[in-house]
């Protein structure tokens, strides 16, 4: 169903797609008129996320990617120009978490982590800039966090791999500016996704800490975490030609979370 | 339509980005009331596109009381509060005077301060509300000789965002600001030369001045639906301009 067919004629390709941020922005890209490749390292749910909107028979189609392997990601992108012909939105939202303290922190950990969170996104732009410098409205949109612009305790790996996310963002738009491709990121907050599992059993919103400190208190100033249609609104307006004149820009999607940091 | 009946009080709105906002509004569903402390102007803009208008002074209270009044009085209620009247005299701070300060941020920090305080109590009784002030790149990121009240008063807005952001949350009242680059506006227009424009556009990654629309674009989306979860902060609409090293930097006006 379309709305304003804001993403009329535009494909897209989405990473970590099977579920959260990354499926409610597939989600929100079909309803606005666009042809979308969802991606995923898991390609369980991300076939059965797939299955569904096929069933109402929305333009997608599923590729499994590992994002930290450019043999992979060209597949991706080669399968989205096979079946659409063009590609004009590309949003990196795939990424591993790590909340692994400084001292039991391996190198190989160390590697993963920046190899899936910010390796993977300078992948899939130099995998998709080729055709995106070829759109009327090329836009890349990288998913960043807060984390990546505080320190943060134990997520040494994490938040410097989206720190770097955040940077590689601003270069991406002075780099790929002139051939007509904006590039942004987004810095959610408490997002309720399958990542904010505390070691994969508790969901860290859930816990009385969190109701106090940023509900009770107002730490949290909107007083409630986000979902993920929260972030792929803003998402959609990155995408689209209302923000034809934004490039660079860390677009922070927190509840207010970090003015009261 | 995005803003389906919700009412929009654009202050500043006479002409420039409070035009192009209140004209993407009202393309998007929006009873928009326009507030301008130029009335002539003003109330020839707003019978153009056939809405309200209230001439405001936004540095007064009275004014933006009075402004507040005007939309709740025709509209009934209030759902958006843009504040978007700024001055931007270019004056080297060695030479500004006492009283030319003071005006700067007597309009536009002030301003916002008072526009917000005037809209509050609507939206508190609302339990909803959205509010987008115009900040600039010119203070919070970067600036230039002359700009020294100006730029003073524009980061002053950014943090007045984040203080509102918090205590309104409360109310269901998100508050975000945008922070335009070069836009052409008519005003800017007239005021700059060709070769100004064209070393200007050299220096921005997207290779060309912003337009107003551009600005209306990001207000509409901080003001939609979309931007539920948005407060606090602030959309840079400027071609990407801030991001590489500038080379525009003159020490006297043209």
């Amino acid at each position: 169903m379309t709305r304003q067919g804001r993403l009329q004629d535009r494909v897209a390709l989405i990473t970590g797609a099977a579920r959260g941020i990354g499926l409610a922005t597939a989600r929100a890209f079909l309803e606005e008129g666009a042809r979308v490749t969802l991606c995923d390292i898991d390609e369980a749910p991300l076939q059965a996320a797939v299955a569904d909107l096929l069933r109402a028979r929305l333009p997608v189609q599923a590729v499994p990617v590992d994002v930290s392997d450019r043999a992979s990601i060209a597949s991706a992108v080669a399968a989205t120009i096979a079946a659409w012909g063009q590609l004009d939105v590309l949003v990196s939202n795939a990424a591993i978490t790590d909340d692994t303290p400084l001292g039991a922190i391996s190198p190989e950990q160390w590697r993963r982590v920046l190899g899936v969170n910010l390796d993977g996104v300078l992948f899939c732009a130099q995998a998709a800039v080729p055709h995106l410098r070829h759109s009327r409205n090329g836009s890349i949109i990288n998913i960043a966090s807060i984390q990546g612009l505080r320190g943060q305790p134990d997520a040494m790996a994490y938040a410097t791999a989206k720190a770097g996310v955040v940077n590689l963002t601003r270069c991406m738009a002075v780099d790929f500016g002139p051939l007509g491709i904006r590039a942004n990121a987004i810095a959610p907050g408490f997002i309720d996704t399958r990542m904010a599992l505390m070691h994969g059993s508790v969901h860290e919103h859930q816990t009385e800490w969190f109701k106090d400190v940023y509900i009770k208190y107002g730490r949290l100033p909107l007083r409630r975490p986000g979902r993920p249609e929260d972030v792929a609104g803003p998402i959609l307006f990155l995408a689209s030609d209302d923000s034809r004149y934004v490039t660079g820009q860390v677009l922070v999607v927190d509840g207010g979370l970090t003015c009261t940091y | 339509m995005r803003l389906e009946d919700r009412v929009a009080l654009v202050i500043g709105a006479a002409r420039g980005i409070g035009l192009a906002i209140a004209e993407r509004f009202i393309e998007e569903g929006a009873k928009v009331i326009l507030a301008d402390s130029d009335e002539a102007a003003g109330a020839a803009t707003a019978a153009r596109l056939g809405c309200g208008f209230v001439r405001a002074d936004i540095a007064i209270k009275a004014d933006a009381e009075r402004a507040v009044a005007a939309a709740l009085e025709r509209h009934g209620r209030l759902d958006i509060l843009v504040q978007n009247a700024g001055i931007f005299p270019w004056t080297l701070i060695e030479n500004i005077e006492p009283e030319e300060w003071d005006r700067v941020l007597a309009v536009n920090l002030k301003g916002t301060y008072l526009a917000a305080r005037a809209a509050l109590p609507a939206m508190k009784a609302q339990r909803s509300g959205r509010m987008i002030f115009t900040s600039s790149i010119t203070g919070p990121r970067v600036s230039s000789p002359g700009h020294g009240h100006y730029s003073a008063s524009k980061a002053g807005i950014n943090g007045f965002i984040r203080a509102a952001a918090i205590e309104f949350a409360r109310h269901r009242i998100t508050v975000n600001g945008v922070e335009p680059g070069n836009i052409l506006t008519e005003g800017v227009k007239a005021a700059r030369t060709a070769e100004f424009f064209q070393s200007m556009e050299r220096m921005i990654p997207l290779g060309r001045l912003g337009a107003p629309r551009d600005v209306a674009n990001a207000v509409l989306f901080l003001a939609s639906d979309e931007a539920a979860y948005i407060t606090g902060t602030t959309i840079l609409v400027d071609g990407g301009q801030t991001l590489p090293e500038g080379a525009d930097f003159r020490l006297e006006p043209e």
